[in-house]
């Protein structure tokens, strides 16, 4: 899984160049001299930086698989590339509004770095348990299932990520959004709406796993219906990544 | 998907005086925390936070006798070298000194204009790239008057 998200993740990161570079282009200049430029700017730089961090995470998680299938998890590779993973999230922060805002810089870039980090342990967490839990039915049958023993060790992680999201996404809505009309009239704010509304589903079916669900796997009749509404949070959040790609993307002084 | 660990398995239903305690105390926290992160963003100037053109000369729509330069007011300092000032009649573009930034402003940069300009329509076409990432561009047109 590490090795599969590493790859994405480069050409995520080529991607978000290439996105850069066609919004900074001067007509009047060669393609080459203004990337040139873009990567000479502050964005350039941390870009070349997560690029590279990007390029080292799937050599890093190739030294540790080995260590992993030995059941040896803290061979230094292994630590090294979950250093680098927790590393990165700082990215979105420097090239983001965070950055942009100069005297709350020092509170923004690491309140959107725990909220990039916090999305992360969420959903990817989520992800993994599916995930593990998948493969191992396919090998044992419904008996295999681990959800029983994942979903204890996860659900405390998953409450925290929800209070640590909940808390820094208000901060910066509360930084970045003008005035309570401008979130309705601008582009930014009826975004950050959408955002809100696609949380606020995802949170609910995670409650439902929570409370109601969560308790009944003592009995092993809650198999089902937790995988299934894990799934259905799984693509809501999905939807939440897409409308944020946008967010970052807009700026919050547009119409 | 939450739960309580493996707590969960011998969790003992909770009294619902405590439970309303703790209900009521969370509201609590919640509603100071969000009354002072509202007050303390309520003092935000957001017009600063972010990268925007705030004045030029010329002055977008004006009608003046040719400049002898082209200087741009932004809201903040944009990204090293990031800055773009291009002067167009109609499609063509008119030759132009680089943007310089104001050694005393970083937010001020200025165009010298080499040749006076003949009477006609001009557009500035300026871009820069935003200490947050974006890239803000904007046209001041503004016409030169030869009397």
């Amino acid at each position: 899984m590490g090795l599969l998200a590493s790859a994405v993740l480069i050409v995520a990161m080529g991607l978000v160049f290439w996105r850069q570079l066609a919004d900074f282009r001067d007509p009047f200049v060669p393609w080459r001299e203004d990337a040139a430029i873009l990567l000479g700017t502050g964005w350039g730089r941390i870009w070349i930086l997560g690029m590279v961090g990007s390029i080292l995470m799937p050599v890093l998680f190739l030294a540790a698989s080995p260590a992993v299938r030995r059941g040896a998890a803290r061979r230094p590779s292994w630590v090294l590339a979950t250093v680098l993973a927790l590393a990165m999230c700082v990215f979105p922060a420097l090239t983001g509004h965070a950055a942009g805002s100069e005297n709350l810089g020092a509170l923004l870039i690491p309140a959107d770095t725990l909220h990039v980090l916090a999305a992360g342990s969420w959903i990817g967490g989520l992800l993994f348990v599916l995930v593990a839990d998948g493969r191992e039915r396919r090998r044992d049958g419904p008996d295999g299932s681990l959800l029983a023993d994942l979903v204890p060790v996860f659900s405390p992680v998953a409450l925290v990520s929800a209070g640590v999201l909940l808390a820094t996404g208000t901060l910066a809505a509360f930084v970045h959004v003008e005035s309570v009309r401008a979130l309705f009239a601008s582009t930014y704010g009826r975004l950050l709406l959408a955002k809100v509304a696609l949380v606020l589903l995802v949170m609910i079916l995670g409650a439902v796993n929570w409370r109601r669900l969560t308790p009944l796997l003592l009995d092993e009749k809650a198999d089902v219906p937790i995988r299934r509404n894990a799934i259905r949070e799984l693509v809501i959040a999905q939807l939440v990544i897409v409308v944020t790609a946008l967010l970052v993307h807009t700026s919050p002084m547009g119409g | 998907m939450k739960g309580e660990g493996g707590s969960f398995r011998n969790r003992r239903p909770m009294e619902a005086g405590n439970r309303a305690t703790g209900a009521r105390r969370s509201l609590l926290i919640l509603a100071l925390v969000g009354l002072i992160t509202g007050a303390a963003c309520a003092a935000i100037d957001h017009e600063a936070l972010h990268f925007a053109l705030s004045k030029s000369v010329p002055e977008k729509d004006a009608a003046i006798a040719p400049p002898g330069e082209l200087r741009l007011w932004f809201t903040q300092e944009p990204q090293d070298n990031s800055i773009s000032i291009r002067l167009l009649a109609g499609e063509e573009l008119v030759e132009t000194g680089p943007a310089v930034q104001d050694p005393d402003d970083g937010t001020v940069f200025s165009v010298a204009l080499e040749n006076a300009l003949a009477a006609g329509a001009y557009t500035i076409a300026w871009r820069g790239l935003g200490q947050d990432g974006h890239v803000v561009r904007g046209e001041i047109p503004f016409s030169v008057v030869v009397e």
